[in-house]
């Protein structure tokens, strides 16, 4: 897979996230933060520096976890190329504002685990280990994060509502998820022709901006 | 005074508005309207069925338990209860049926096909408590006849005056009982997925049809209220969305614009009723928290509940009006019964087509089927029956979620699923009716309470033999469909599951003729307090194996006449005519 190559934060951005991570652990009560134990500089794509509600990590890795919920390449977009992590992001800073902590502390817990399992970051690792990963999460079996299965299901409709949902809420992408599945969008008629094609639809990708 | 302005208020303010009565609606909802909230936004599948705006969970959340000993937990999902001006008519789907006239005695109906049959024995086990309407279909018939040319319902007639498809030899529902005219205009055309549906049941030797439907079809059309409204586009954003268009027949397109300019008609906003005031008996006023939290009291002479079952339901009880123990009782909604296929050769683009454009079959519905149901063993046999249709609307947020069992819901597997197979799939419609029971019932929640402080309504649901004996018979059938027309991958689940709201959420205040076992009369008016009217689905006794809103709708204008005609008496529910 052609990824872009990770970013590096600056020591002081890292401390300002470690020092909120650790404010809403002590909230919560709840250990395992991300980024609070690694000392290394921290991989995020410059475009994830600027999210509402995710940090840079988090957003880098809510990120990679979503590209293993719905895959793909430059060739065959996925959750990654359809940009579902804005979508998940712009979410949880507005309507989804009640799952943030939940986010935080899943995603705080999903990285030590990895690097206790694996001695890496989540996002660093091949994809069959990213898979047996979140396979583990998704049956509540990952050591050390609790609720996990919850949180897999809260995250992959989170993901897929970024793939499906019209770009106007901050994912699907140049609607690379709707053209995976030979949906063209909302239009304000359909024709009978089109009704009765019985074969892939011919009508131009429209989203609701195009309306 | 009505509490709540949706779908079965509509008629009930505009009737008696029109015989010069003075009228205040008090509505929950903001005034959702075409112009400023559907013209663009309505084709926003996040906004209206993801996330589901029109629905007001915090203030009117349900909690929900599977048997009478458990405790209730709040129930996560959505609910069919739009909280906007119209209600939900304003994001049905629009599948609009008259109930048959068996489904309005099937008491009667039972005892006349089985007796005391041996094979009634797990009705009586599980507490059914099967009782005839006290109305028959004869006296309503004029009252949906009615609904069809005010609302605008379209389709093939498949009876009239006792004459079989009338009007073209296949089309139209040869089972449906007999109507005193044909339909003001023809349903929709039929999409791929219908015309294969079709293949399917023809090759069954059943009859498919053409659902009747509540949208404008085939040019404009103007309603026996003087409405004119225009022919849907098929843009394929019904069940859950407001009709940007206004082809979709709701109270808020139909009635609220011949009700609005009538001189006594008043309608309030944002008002959230939480209290019915009484005294000796009589209902005296509401009181009601405005949009900005500020409570009021509204005096009134006669009082309609116009809100969906579960609050018209809560608010009885939680104003202390149950006087004969009634109120809450034979809840009645749907068990959920899945069915899906794939049908590998075949491109349906489901996703093009109204949820309504939609071909089915009645062979399985009510007692249709009792020749096949009589060679069933005495431990599979059931009463009653199901509709199978197939549905369009297939849009990708909605269905993402449909897969098979052996493909894992994540991950490249679950992409190379979904990818080759949205456009391949048909998911069939099983619209199975339950029964009322003596356990299955609605009540103020003991520990829940909503924003308001207010009880939560609390719902006790429970599946019973006969649900899940009906469930697994219609399932094959409709399997056999989807096989005969083609299908190859075929899932689902065969049984039925309990659910706190099915969308058709009926019952809890039902009709009857016995003040002792029921809540209402014949014109839907409290037996205890006869200046109060419930309309909508609580009333209801059984719920049929057809959508309810049509019905809903007659409810409303059969009560209103009763009203307008003096047929009832408000001071005294037993002294009508």
């Amino acid at each position: 897979m052609d990824r872009t190559k990770p970013a590096v934060i600056t020591r002081r951005t890292a401390v300002r996230v470690i020092a909120g991570a650790g404010a809403a652990g002590a909230a919560a009560g709840v250990g395992g933060y991300l980024l609070s134990r690694d000392p290394d500089p921290l991989p995020a794509r410059p475009e994830l520096r600027g999210l509402a509600a995710l940090t840079p990590a988090e957003g880098a890795l809510v990120e990679a976890i979503g590209a293993r919920i719905w895959p793909g390449d430059p060739a065959d977009p996925g959750a990654r190329e359809a940009g579902s992590v804005h979508y998940v992001d712009r979410a949880l800073a507005g309507p989804y504002a009640r799952y943030l902590s939940t986010y935080r502390i899943a995603l705080g817990q999903i990285d030590a685990a990895a690097r206790k399992l694996h001695r890496k970051p989540f996002v660093e690792l091949e994809e069959s280990t990213q898979d047996s990963l979140l396979d583990a999460l998704s049956r509540g079996r990952l050591a050390g994060v609790r609720h996990g299965e919850s949180f897999f299901l809260t995250i992959r409709v989170h993901v897929l509502e970024g793939v499906f949902s019209d770009p106007v809420h901050g994912g699907n992408r140049n609607l690379v998820g709707w053209k995976a599945v030979g949906y063209p969008g909302p239009f304000y008629g359909i024709t009978e022709q089109e009704q009765r094609r019985f074969a892939e639809h011919q009508m131009p990708y429209r989203r609701l901006a195009d309306l | 005074m009505i509490v709540g302005y949706g779908a079965a208020a509509g008629p009930v303010a505009l009737e008696l508005a029109k015989a010069g009565k003075s009228v205040v609606a008090l509505e929950a909802g903001p005034h959702r309207s075409l112009a400023t909230d559907f013209a663009r936004g309505a084709m926003d599948t996040l906004r209206w069925h993801t996330r589901a705006e029109m629905i007001d969970k915090p203030r009117m959340g349900l909690t929900f338990r599977e048997d009478s000993r458990s405790v209730a937990a709040p129930w996560p999902q959505g609910y069919a209860m739009a909280s906007t001006v119209g209600g939900s008519s304003v994001h049905w789907s629009g599948q609009s049926w008259r109930f048959y006239e068996e489904d309005f005695r099937v008491a009667s109906t039972l005892r006349e096909l089985y007796g005391d049959s041996r094979k009634l024995a797990h009705l009586a086990a599980d507490g059914a408590a099967i009782e005839d309407w006290p109305i028959t279909y004869a006296e309503v018939e004029p009252f949906y006849d009615k609904v069809e040319r005010a609302l605008g319902i379209g389709g093939w007639p498949g009876n009239i005056g006792g004459r079989i498809r009338p009007v073209r030899p296949d089309e139209g529902n040869p089972f449906e009982s007999p109507r005193s005219r044909d339909f003001p205009y023809r349903p929709p055309r039929d999409n791929a997925t219908d015309l294969v549906f079709r293949e399917g049941a023809l090759a069954l030797g059943l009859k498919p049809f053409h659902v009747p439907t509540a949208f404008v079809m085939d040019g404009s059309w103007t309603s026996s209220e003087g409405i004119q409204r225009a022919a849907c586009t098929y843009c394929s954003f019904c069940t859950g969305y407001g009709c940007w268009n206004g082809s979709k027949s709701s109270t808020l397109s139909a009635l609220l614009p011949a009700t609005e300019s009538l001189p006594g008609f008043e309608l309030r906003t944002g008002c959230y009723v939480t209290r019915i005031v009484h005294r000796d008996g009589l209902a005296t006023a509401v009181v009601y928290r405005d949009a900005h939290g500020v409570e009021h009291e509204q005096r009134g002479e006669v009082f309609v509940l116009g809100a969906y079952s579960f609050q018209n339901v809560r608010l009885l009880l939680h104003s202390g009006i149950d006087g004969n123990g009634q109120v809450g009782r034979y809840f009645l909604n749907r068990a959920v019964t899945d069915l899906h296929a794939i049908f590998p050769d075949r491109i349906l683009n489901g996703w093009n087509g109204p949820s309504v454009q939609r071909q089915g079959v009645e062979e399985f519905n009510g007692e249709n089927a009792r020749e096949l149901k009589l060679r069933l063993p005495d431990d599979q046999f059931f009463v009653r029956g199901a509709f199978i249709g197939s549905p369009s609307q297939r849009l990708p947020l909605e269905t993402y979620d449909v897969h098979p069992p052996d493909v894992p819901s994540w991950g490249a597997e679950y992409k190379r699923f979904l990818t080759g197979s949205l456009n391949r799939y048909m998911g069939l419609q099983l619209l199975t009716e339950p029964l009322p029971y003596e356990d299955c019932r609605l009540d103020l929640d003991p520990s829940h309470r909503d924003e308001h402080g207010m009880p939560r309504c609390r719902v006790t649901r429970t599946v019973k033999q006969n649900e899940l004996r009906m469930a697994r018979f219609v399932w094959d059938r409709g399997k056999e469909i989807l096989e005969a027309a083609g299908a190859k991958r075929i899932w689902g689940s065969p049984g039925a599951t309990a659910t706190a709201s099915s969308t058709h959420d009926m019952g809890g205040a039902r009709m009857g003729t016995d003040p002792t076992r029921s809540a209402t009369n014949r014109y839907c008016q409290l037996w205890t307090m006869p200046n109060v009217f419930v309309a909508g689905g609580a009333v209801a006794p059984t719920i049929s194996g057809h959508n309810p809103t049509q019905t809903i709708w007659m409810l409303s204008y059969w009560l209103a006449d009763a009203i307008v005609r003096g047929k009832v008496d408000l001071a005294d529910s037993t002294a009508f005519s």
